[in-house]
């Protein structure tokens, strides 16, 4: 067996050796640094040149949402679900690209909202608007 | 060594690889849920969503690894009380988090948090558990120094 020392000190540089090649040779390693998109977001530029119907997801709290929202905008959070989920469905249709927004990059909630209705009401086309409420705000006040 | 023992290490293992494996395929992605904790500057945060993934791989294979395996659950024993803290000081603060553990987000608030945090607590007790019970090899007794001539 091992000294743990040594073993601890393996670790640490295996790790950051296999970080540094992924930095080097994985181009989303390296999106890391340039505030990219994830996979599952989208930018403002891209979704006002998306053509066809777009769905506009509030998933902050419904204090903020009715102090100030995106145009067009429907509320939904995961305090509200039920009350507010009946208003998306009716609006929603087959091809409608889904576009859901929480405050920034550090709120969850976003996240959490398009992944229940991707899986849960097999939403086909949901991303998260890459900046949040924040990005609109800065875009808006340009 | 037990079957008990044998089907933990073999879970905490397979926990480690699943969860680097998910993260390393969109850093960007791990990167999102770490800032939602709002403990580290972005710049850190991103250093350690490229890290981190590749440190849970490495301790994951490593678990498997005999000769490394008491190391590694003394890394699962320490990685656990930092998710713990981290996950217990946005508990407190009544952040909107994504766990950022294994892919699927779940946005975490309220009493939301007590299954992310019972889960840490089992992998904590587990890794453990396997501690105690497998002391480290005894260090083979010295030779007597030859006596003088």
């Amino acid at each position: 067996m091992a000294r743990l020392p040594h073993s601890w000190f393996g670790l640490l540089l295996a790790a950051t050796l296999l970080a540094l090649a992924a930095f080097a040779f994985d181009p989303r390693a390296r999106d890391l640094l340039r505030d990219a998109p994830a996979t599952d977001e989208t930018t403002l530029a891209a979704a006002r040149e998306h053509r066809g119907p777009l769905l506009w997801i509030d998933a902050r709290p419904a204090a903020d949402f009715a102090h100030d929202h995106i145009p067009d905008a429907l509320p939904l959070n995961p305090d509200d679900w039920e009350a507010q989920i009946v208003d998306v469905l009716t609006r929603w249709q087959p091809g409608t690209r889904v576009i859901v927004y929480c405050d920034d990059r550090a709120c969850g909630s976003s996240r959490a909202v398009a992944d229940k209705l991707r899986h849960e009401y097999q939403f086909d086309d949901v991303a998260i608007l890459h900046g949040g409420w924040a990005a609109w705000r800065k875009a808006m006040s340009r | 060594m037990s079957t008990l023992a044998t089907i933990l290490r073999l879970a905490l293992a397979g926990v480690f690889l699943a969860a680097a494996v998910v993260k390393i395929a969109d850093p960007v992605k791990f990167h999102a849920a770490l800032l939602t904790y709002r403990m580290l500057p972005d710049l850190v945060a991103a250093g350690l969503a490229l890290w981190l993934p590749w440190f849970e791989l490495c301790t994951g294979v490593a678990i498997l690894w005999p000769r490394h395996s008491r190391a590694a659950l003394w890394v699962v024993v320490a990685l656990n009380v930092v998710f713990l803290a981290a996950i217990g000081q946005a508990a407190f603060r009544e952040l909107d988090i994504v766990c950022g553990c294994f892919g699927r987000p779940a946005s975490v608030r309220g009493a939301g948090y007590l299954p992310y945090l019972a889960r840490d607590l089992a992998f904590l007790a587990a890794a453990v558990w396997l501690l105690r019970r497998e002391p480290p090899a005894a260090v083979p007794p010295q030779p007597p120094p030859p006596r003088g001539e």
